[in-house]
């Protein structure tokens, strides 16, 4: 779910989340930000379940796939996708030709492999939403 | 969930099981080490307490582990009852009730082959016990039962959380 978040905020760019409880807190974006403890309750965005407090992904990454809307962030999804970077990094140094992840992990476990591939499907995804609403917009 | 699983199959975790005499915790505490693997979570760890050293699995040692349990032979009829059943313990078992008795069969299977491959999981990702070079027979001759049957859950349940990603995540 992380790290789908981290292709969808990217996609959602100046939409994407931004969250109250992280800037209410000063000094957190300079420790390379955001809390990541459970969603206040008076947030504007948030929900409550019996599991806790939520914030739907579609108030998360507002122009995002069906697939990823579904889901409940508990708690800020930033901190998390900060905590990814070097997988994220490493995806995309394969991706740019760079070096091969096998060159950054020779042997890969089950969980990173699903990050890559988790990732992957997203980014496509995403390029395929930024195409079709490009062609959208041009022929209105 | 963010980065609570090891990137490479070569690393691996030393854990504890909350049922060792040596360990001391509330259900919550259990409940958040099970999540998170950090030891910092229980209440009282003593020095005298086993410590198992588990590795993450590679895709490849996964589908092994699951052919070894017999994968290519399990029930898909279990397999679809299984993942359609009700999380409700009461519900659960009115639903159960009304099975046909070969559904039921199909379900029973599929539950017996649940069980090999997390033994099957323990065999590829068990590395050492306290040190010693171990295998998951020996997990086997943990007594009493119970405590046999909670420390192969609770070594499941590690090795899932280093290994993959929660059903959440995906």
């Amino acid at each position: 779910m992380i790290t789908a978040a981290s292709v969808w905020l990217g996609h959602a760019g100046g939409r994407s989340w931004s969250c109250d409880q992280c800037r209410d807190k000063k000094g957190l974006r300079a420790l390379r930000g955001n809390c990541g403890g459970p969603f206040r309750e008076d947030l504007p965005q948030s929900r409550r379940d019996d599991r806790g407090v939520f914030v739907p992904a579609y108030r998360i990454a507002p122009d995002c796939d069906e697939t990823f809307s579904e889901y409940e962030f508990r708690s800020c999804p930033v901190a998390g996708v900060n905590q990814l970077a070097p997988l994220i990094g490493a995806y995309n140094r394969h991706r740019s030709g760079l070096y091969p992840l096998s060159h950054a992990y020779p042997s890969p476990s089950c969980a990173l492999i699903d990050v890559m591939e988790t990732l992957e499907s997203n980014r496509n995804s995403a390029t395929l939403r930024a195409q079709k609403r490009m062609i959208d917009e041009s022929k209105s | 969930m963010a980065l609570r699983f090891l990137t490479s199959s070569d690393m691996s975790i030393d854990i504890v099981v909350t049922c060792d005499d040596a360990v001391e915790c509330t259900e919550e505490q259990r409940s958040q080490y099970l999540e998170t693997g950090e030891l910092g979570a229980l209440d009282v760890v003593r020095d005298d307490a086993t410590r198992f050293n588990i590795k993450a699995l590679s895709p490849a040692e996964r589908e092994q582990a699951e052919a070894n349990a017999g994968a290519l032979t399990r029930s898909e009829l279990g397999r679809l009852l299984w993942s359609e059943a009700p999380n409700d313990t009461t519900e659960r078992a009115k639903w159960h009730h009304d099975l046909d008795d070969d559904e039921r069969v199909a379900m029973s299977e599929y539950q017996q082959y649940l069980n090999r491959v997390y033994v099957e999981m323990i065999r590829a990702a068990l590395v050492s016990i306290d040190g010693e070079p171990a295998d998951v027979d020996q997990l086997q001759m943990i007594r009493p039962e119970p405590a046999r049957i909670q420390t192969i859950s609770e070594l499941v349940l590690h090795i899932q959380r280093i290994s993959l990603l929660g059903i959440e995540g995906k």
